[in-house]
């Protein structure tokens, strides 16, 4: 071919033209005054003449401003949790028991007792109290016999029984059982007749007699119901002495202490104890006090400083209490003294040495703080316990006093001197009786977390504009977190939409064919596909992993934009199709410009005005649809805010109906940016089309 | 492939800078449900021309009888049926694609609508130079005082390059047209009907401008057209088609001042002349164009034919050279032993269509 230059030729041509027309005037030329205006900038100045365009941008703009920087400027954070301190009327603050069980004191914890014994201790002393002895034989099931003595008003001791068996004594003596249906004779333990006898006694309890007589001796016949015959013989037998009989007058002193009653009777400067060993049998012991197994007591110790009391304290003090009242507990002696004090009678430990304060004290009350730790004053448990009695008395079951408790400050802390001491103050206490416990309670300050408060409540120093939600967040923060997070879901999968859209739209319009039969089936798919229930079972899904809610926000927007590539892939192939044939398309191909050049110069371009459309209007359905996910709690999860998620907490009629100041603001906040969102769109598709009539 | 294909001549000489040779392109109808091929339509069959370098070929006939079809296809914008297209020698669908991207600014093409053959989002200094910097036609140094130059040439003002084909007028979309194939230092540009959106003033200017491209730049045109006096003023050699064949071609005077085809005759009977007391004798066509998916027989043209004969029916004319340089296919110019075969053909076919409608 011939080789010409057209850069040449034009440069020569140019030169000359310059020769003819030196000196020759440039007219005017009009049209090189008129202004250049791009596509762009022509649909700038359309859009800004829409007002309702400019009214949706300047309500985005707001949005935008309010939420990404409205934060940096606010005081607080989406999830600070604010307090406030409130008076409780009647909180709980002490619970008081009288203790009427007898708790065990093992006094040697190598020596065991049988368990029929431990358990029955409780009665034993109330038997003891009923009768008003002052000591018990008790035996327990194995036989054994202990001693359950007296050594205290509420501390009673069970003691190894030295017991010497002098006599029986006997005024009624039950030789034997006669069962007439079974026609079995059981003779009473220790005893022995011969053959005759049960034969005779057979005969007279058939017989219905009520005595016969043998071998000289007059024996009774009882019936003692359902065909049963006791036989017995009546005598006054007197004592039949095992060991040495302590001397004359003894038995006059036995009948006696039987006819009376009595359980134990003095003769001769020692004690006796009768022991019923069977309806009229009595077993006289001779007994001596054994050594202390266990102390059984009711009370317990209040160590007058307010200290907490070590159980192991407890027990030496009544151990001593029981010994002759001196006990050593950690190497410091202790003295314990029976006193009257306000015609009561209080018994008091004293350190060896220190007579005149009482170190601790034996009480049958426990007090303690209702919360479990800390210390009560003794002058409180005191006043407590004079109260309590008072009320057992009198029969009350709720009654009020006067007693010092501790100051609280206005935050519920508590007040305390220069001195570091606790500074206490009187106050009106309730004690309430709930069957041996009682409750006392008083008006106290409580630290709390600020629910519902209502819009600009002032706690403390936080000022809330818009109030607080029901777990103490801050709302208007949380509605500018919330906006955050709302926006930037419309936003990054309004793009990743678009970006899918494009790429799979322009790739089936462009290249057609088998590609584009294959892509538009895929976006029939798509569309097929309910995207609610598979939001429900993804939102399952990361519930039952727990995964972070930032990364639940991620997948919440990329299953999103998954879901939504198909409209946008659908509007690019349509706009490609019909674009592909326009002739400017079969330039650029002779042109010989490169396929990615093509597509991303020429069609792209055009495409884009349709997709700003479409994206923009899209943009506030996906806020929308965010917030009814996060409504239903598939979206974004607490402690996250979005605007579908406040308003999801205040979902029931009554906070609903009660705190207007949560949703009010939230779904306002909602509407006003889906509406603009809405404005934009329409300003954007007239401004693209100037066809449409201004 | 009948003997007529092999006896046609195709005007031979050294400096031809393109040679079309038994080009053809169907489109295949297809139908709607299965996408099978039910039939073609034979929108080029058959054509044959060459151009020389430096010349314009007009190519003339009624609408949708393959004019732009041909244009297209021999920018392989279209794939071909059969045939070939040489430029300069080479075979324009024997490249490769790297080679024909290589080679594209070589033949450019020129639209008939000035308004979607311009990408309404970009500016017009970036239509006309984009190519130009895909190929390196100028060094990057060069470009913008190029781009200017190529824009002068072609009747616009530099301050056009920022602005946006819409503020433009249909006869300066055209220019920027031109200006954009200009750019590419091409040879060859088909003119698809380039003039006949606007209106007349304008197409002059369109051209004379063209014409001074020619003159200036030595570029060979395909001059498509309908309108016979724009073909008449620009181009050398005519070519004349009908229902996708060539039925006349030779030197415009000769085909202006005697017509050898009845369609060439009746098309030029159409031709207006500017006075009022010249009578005009038209040659009415009867009918409408058949269908290129189903043409006629033997001669395509024999439907509406004032002159046709019983052998038209049935005989496919032979393309020949009537008068020096001028040929023609026509039954109404044949030799005794082209008649002679012609009807032995025509009686063969007769006897055919008499047995296939027997059966």
């Amino acid at each position: 071919m011939a080789e010409r230059d057209l850069n040449e030729m034009l440069k020569e041509m140019e030169s000359k033209s310059r020769l003819h027309a030196e000196g020759g005037v440039d007219h005017l030329d009009d049209t090189q005054r008129v202004k250049v205006l791009s596509p762009g900038r022509l649909v700038f100045k359309r859009f800004i003449r829409n007002r309702l365009a400019i009214v949706g941008s300047c309500i985005l703009i707001f949005m935008f401003v309010f939420c990404f920087i409205g934060p940096i400027f606010y005081p607080y954070e989406q999830t600070d949790k604010f307090y406030k301190t409130d008076i409780l009327e009647n909180a709980d603050y002490a619970a008081a028991q009288k203790r009427t069980e007898y708790s065990i004191i093992k006094v040697d914890e190598s020596v065991s007792v049988h368990y029929s014994v431990t358990n029955m201790m409780n009665y034993y002393i109330n038997e003891m109290k009923k009768t008003g002895d002052d000591i018990m034989l008790v035996k327990s099931d194995s036989g054994e016999k202990y001693l359950v003595q007296y050594q205290a008003d509420n501390v009673y001791t069970l003691n190894v029984s030295n017991l010497n068996r002098i006599g029986v004594h006997a005024s009624e003596l039950l030789i034997c059982e006669f069962d007439m249906l079974t026609q079995t004779l059981t003779y009473s333990e220790g005893i022995v007749m011969d053959e005759a006898f049960g034969e005779m006694a057979k005969t007279a309890a058939m017989d219905n007699l009520d005595k016969f007589v043998y071998d000289g001796k007059t024996y009774a016949v009882e019936n003692t119901g359902r065909k049963k015959y006791a036989v017995k013989y009546y005598a006054d037998s007197g004592i039949q002495y095992i060991a040495e009989n302590p001397g004359g007058g003894f038995e006059d002193a036995v009948l006696a202490a039987i006819t009376e009653g009595e359980k134990t009777f003095e003769f001769g400067g020692s004690r006796y104890l009768l022991d019923q060993a069977a309806p009229g049998a009595y077993d006289i012991y001779k007994f001596a006090i054994g050594d202390i197994l266990f102390v059984c007591s009711t009370y317990s110790v209040d160590i007058l400083s307010g200290a907490a009391v070590p159980a192991d304290f407890v027990k030496a003090a009544l151990i001593g209490y029981c010994r002759g009242g001196a006990f050593s507990y950690n190497g410091i002696d202790y003295v314990i003294s029976e006193e009257i004090e306000n015609r009561d009678t209080v018994v008091n430990i004293y350190r060896l040495g220190e007579t005149k304060n009482p170190y601790a004290r034996f009480t049958t009350f426990s007090v303690s703080r209702h919360s479990g730790s800390g210390d009560l004053t003794i002058e409180f448990k005191e006043d407590v316990r004079r109260k309590i009695e008072e009320m057992i008395e009198q029969g009350k079951s709720v009654d009020t006093l006067i007693t010092k408790v501790e100051k609280q400050a206005s935050d519920g802390s508590v007040m305390v001197d220069e001195d570091g001491n606790v500074i206490y103050e009187d106050t009106k206490v309730t004690i309430t009786r709930k069957g041996d416990n009682y409750t006392i309670t008083c008006d106290r300050f409580r630290y709390l977390i600020d629910r519902y408060a209502p819009p600009f409540s002032e706690v403390s120093t936080d000022v809330h504009i818009l109030g607080t939600d029901g777990d103490g967040f801050d709302i208007f923060a949380r509605i500018m977190y919330g906006g955050r997070i709302s926006l930037m879901v419309g936003f990054v999968v309004v793009i990743i939409e678009t970006i899918l859209g494009i790429i799979m739209g322009g790739i089936s319009g462009y290249f057609g064919g088998w590609v584009d039969t294959l892509i538009m089936r895929l976006v029939e798919i798509f569309y097929c596909i309910p995207s609610l229930p598979i939001m429900i079972i993804i939102g399952a899904y990361l519930d039952a992993e727990q995964v972070n809610p930032y990364i639940r926000l991620i997948w919440l927007m990329a299953v999103l934009g998954f879901l939504g590539w198909a409209s946008v892939a659908r509007l690019v192939r349509g706009q490609i199709l019909s674009l592909r044939e326009q002739e400017f398309m079969l330039a650029t191909e002779v042109e010989g410009l490169r396929v990615s050049r093509r597509i991303f110069r020429h069609l792209i371009p055009n495409v884009m005005p349709q997709l700003i459309v479409t994206a923009t209007a899209g943009l506030g359905s996906v806020i929308l649809l965010e917030s009814t996910l996060s409504f239903l709690g598939l979206g974004v999860k607490h402690p996250l805010a979005t605007w579908g998620t406040m308003i999801n907490s205040v979902s029931d009629y009554n906070s609903m109906v009660n705190y207007t100041y949560i949703w009010i603001p939230v779904g306002l906040l909602i509407c006003l940016t889906v509406i603009a969102f809405n404005f934009v769109g329409d300003g954007l598709r007239d401004a693209f089309d100037p066809k449409m009539k201004s | 492939m009948n003997t007529r294909n092999k006896e046609q001549t195709v005007p031979q000489e050294n400096d031809n800078l393109l040679e079309v040779r038994h080009l053809k392109k169907y489109f295949p109808i297809r139908s709607s449900f299965f996408r099978q091929v039910t039939g073609y339509v034979k929108a080029v069959d058959d054509i044959s021309f060459t151009i020389k370098r430096g010349t314009t070929m007009g190519l003339v006939g009624e609408s949708g009888c393959g004019k732009s079809t041909v244009g297209r296809t021999l920018l392989r914008l279209y794939p071909k049926t059969s045939g070939e297209v040489l430029f300069n020698g080479r075979d324009i669908f024997k490249m490769s694609k790297k080679e024909l991207r290589q080679f594209r600014p070589r033949i450019q093409i020129i639209f008939q609508d000035p308004y979607s053959s311009l990408s309404p989002r970009l500016p017009v200094g970036e239509i006309i130079g984009e190519a130009v910097r895909e190929h390196n036609i100028v060094p990057p140094e060069e470009y913008d005082d190029y781009i200017t130059r190529v824009m002068k040439a072609c009747g616009l003002q530099e301050y056009h390059k920022e602005r946006y084909p819409h503020e433009f007028s249909g006869g300066q979309r055209q220019r920027i047209c031109i200006a954009r194939a200009l750019a590419l230092n091409p040879e060859f540009i088909v003119c698809d009907e380039p003039v006949s959106a606007l209106d007349v003033s304008i197409q002059a200017q369109i051209i004379n401008l063209l014409k001074r491209l020619q003159k200036q730049f030595n570029l060979t045109y395909l001059f498509i057209s309908h309108d016979l006096s724009v073909v008449e003023h620009i181009s050398d050699t005519v070519g004349v088609m009908y229902l996708g064949s060539m039925v006349e071609y030779a030197p415009t005077e000769k085909v202006f001042a005697k017509p050898l085809h009845p369609y060439t005759e009746a098309l030029f009977s159409a031709i207006p002349v500017p006075d009022p007391d010249y009578k005009m004798e038209r040659i009415v066509l009867e009918g409408s164009i058949p269908s290129p998916a189903n043409p006629p027989a033997g001669c395509k043209f024999h439907t509406r034919c004032r002159k046709y004969m019983e052998v038209c029916k049935y005989a496919a004319p032979v393309w020949k050279e009537v008068e020096p340089g001028h040929f023609c296919a026509c039954h109404l110019y044949d030799s005794e032993t082209e008649r002679a075969e012609a009807e032995r053909q025509a009686e063969a076919a007769k006897a055919e269509a008499e047995n296939s409608k027997a059966v």
